[in-house]
């Protein structure tokens, strides 16, 4: 069987001729040629495949250790038949908090600032040190609410500090729009400081209600409405106190997306719409969601996720699970980031690369990258051997019952 | 592809390849089958000695082997051999007529075991001699008729069977119906007779359809 070599389907690459050297030594010519290395290279660095060669199918190993080694063997020792490039790959490993627990200090030390301002009575520096109108949004998008609540309150400060009565009211109705506590830090503060907190917080409480009807592009998308997350899922509607409010939707495999809005009247329809996520985002999301559940793992958001996070455009999961007597291989085929294929197999461990090479045949076939081996019957092979068989067998048949001819001499 | 072409050359060639057989003629060991030679005439007398030439000495004779085609297998006694040739086509094929000098001894008063040796000795000449080099496929009886004619006379007509003169018999025998490729060992050949005065039987023998004559 060839058992014969199974052939491919046509990759999906284009085939555009290339000159690779050029005809003349001019500048047009040599910038075609560094425009050409350029652009290899950027293949290259970007993972993609160079055009006529084999399709590169990752493979990640899961379970048993012990399956490991026989995967590694296949893969580097290149001992298997199929006509793929097979690249082992590894879990994504969870990042640390680095990016948020920055911002949060950054924060913390802009409060620090504006409340030494304010104990020296430098009121405009203590509303500079707070920092611009987009902060607000940003650290409630990002779930910060009891902190925004503290810029709130040294905001209120700062201006009452400058006599600013009707700036200190509305910064501190936001508090009430947004349904947010007074911050503990209020009992440092002058007794008119937490006056105007309480009455501005009561204003924006008392406002009018907008029902808010959110929709997503991508679903199903986890809805945050001022950083309490997980208050629906889109589509889905919401009530919200008349005035500026921030939203974010948060999809697996999607970039999360917010937006500032101003409630007003009965209604308002917002819709969002998200980009794919980087493979980092997407890493990080499935560290999030899946990293801690083995049952999961193949779940069709999980390999989603892992085939975005390892830019692995074919990729196959492989889950050996040990048994009293071998293991169960469970193989999952991931195709542009859908499930194309599974399967399922049993093995004694002596037989467990022979059996990871038939799992990863049988999800390559199902998900049309490779082509099933032709039936015996179409095979050149079988039909030569047939001949081959009828002829010896009717050379055998001819030489057994053939006999010779008999001429007989008659003589004394 | 060679190896292809080599069998089938080699099978071609075994194909083509005869097993030659041989048959050899026997009158017996003891020259029991030379009856048809030992026939005496009404008078007593051999039918050979009537042959003697005037100054004496051997008779010459020669041997006329036909083979005679049948049209079926009928039994081996005379009788049932002119029963079954007069409703079969029994006739000579002229294409395997074979004639030999064969030079007979002159056994004039001789006693028949005597004249029997004496034959015998005479037609161990022809050992060694053949008679057809590829019997015909059917079957057939081997008759060897002892004529005064020549050779050179009988040959004269090579595609038509004359019939031998019966004024010029001198002995006959003939061989049990035979497939001479199918037969394992010597064809014997012999005289069906009862009793010496049997000229009339090889007039009967030597004739060209072994029709019987009163």
């Amino acid at each position: 069987m060839s058992n014969s070599s199974p052939s491919l389907y046509p990759p999906a690459v284009s085939h555009h001729p290339t000159r690779l050297l050029p005809s003349t030594g001019s500048p047009a010519s040599l910038a075609r040629l560094l425009s050409l290395l350029l652009g290899l290279l950027a293949g290259t660095a970007s993972g993609t495949e160079p055009v006529g060669s084999l399709p590169t199918v990752t493979i990640l190993v899961m379970g048993a250790p012990e399956a490991q080694p026989a995967v590694q063997a296949l893969v580097e020792e290149r001992r298997t038949r199929l006509p793929v490039t097979l690249r082992l790959a590894a879990l994504p490993s969870p990042t640390g908090e680095t990016g948020n627990g920055r911002e949060l200090l950054g924060l913390e030390r802009q409060l620090q600032e504006a409340r030494r301002h304010y104990i020296d009575a430098e009121f405009a520096s203590c509303l500079q040190s707070l920092g611009h109108e987009g902060v607000l949004p940003e650290t409630l998008s990002a779930g910060h609410r009891q902190l925004v609540a503290r810029l709130l309150l040294w905001r209120v400060a700062c201006h009452v500090g400058m006599g600013q009565e009707k700036a200190a009211h509305a910064v501190a109705e936001e508090l009430g729009i947004l349904g947010l506590e007074i911050p503990a830090d209020v009992g440092v503060l002058p007794p008119e400081v937490g006056r105007m907190m309480v009455r501005g917080a009561e204003a924006g409480a008392a406002r009018a209600r907008t029902m808010l009807r959110i929709t997503s592009d991508f679903g199903p998308a986890r809805v945050s409405l001022d950083g309490r997350s997980g208050v629906c899922l889109a589509p889905c509607s919401l009530e919200a106190r008349e005035g500026r409010h921030v939203i974010r939707v948060d999809a697996e495999g999607r970039q999360p997306a917010v937006q500032i809005i101003a409630a007003r009247g009965p209604e308002l329809e917002v819709a969002f719409t998200t980009l794919p996520a980087t493979p980092e985002l997407a890493a990080s999301q499935w560290t999030a969601h899946y990293a801690g559940s083995s049952a999961a793992l193949d779940s069709t958001g999980s390999l989603s996720l892992l085939a975005s996070a390892l830019r692995a455009p074919r990729l196959v999961l492989l889950n050996a699970e040990p048994e009293q007597e071998g293991y169960r291989l469970r193989g999952t085929f991931t195709l542009d980031g859908r499930v194309a294929a599974r399967t399922e197999r049993r093995t004694a461990p002596k037989a467990l690369e022979e059996t990871v090479e038939g799992v990863l045949r049988d999800l390559l076939i199902q998900g049309r990258i490779v082509e099933p081996a032709p039936a015996l019957y179409q095979r050149r092979d079988f039909w030569i051997a047939v001949g081959v068989v009828a002829v010896v067998a009717g050379a055998s048949t001819a030489a057994l019952l053939w006999k010779q001819p008999v001429r007989t001499e008659v003589g004394f | 592809m060679r190896r292809l072409v080599l069998g089938a050359l080699a099978l071609a060639l075994l194909a083509g390849c005869h097993e030659v057989r041989q048959v050899r003629l026997t009158f017996g060991e003891e020259g029991e089958g030379l009856d048809g030679f030992l026939c005496r005439e009404d008078d007593g007398s051999y039918l050979l000695t009537g042959a003697v030439p005037p100054g004496g000495g051997p008779v010459p004779a020669s041997l006329v082997i036909d083979f005679v085609r049948l049209g079926g297998l009928p039994g081996c006694r005379s009788g049932q051999l002119i029963r079954w040739c007069t409703d079969h086509d029994c006739a000579v094929m002229p294409e395997h007529r074979v004639c030999l000098p064969a030079p007979l001894p002159d056994i004039t008063g001789l006693p028949r075991a005597e004249a029997r040796e004496q034959i015998r000795e005479a037609l161990r000449s022809l050992s060694g001699a053949t008679v057809a080099s590829k019997a015909p496929e059917e079957f057939i009886i081997v008759r060897i008729t002892a004529t005064l004619q020549t050779c050179d006379a009988l040959a004269a007509s090579p595609t038509t069977v004359e019939p031998l003169k019966e004024e010029e018999l001198v002995g006959c025998a003939y061989s049990c119906p035979a497939l001479l490729d199918a037969i394992e060992g010597d064809v014997y050949l012999g005289f069906d007779t009862l009793t010496e005065q049997c000229a009339q039987g090889v007039r009967v023998c030597a004739s060209g359809d072994l029709r019987w004559r009163p």
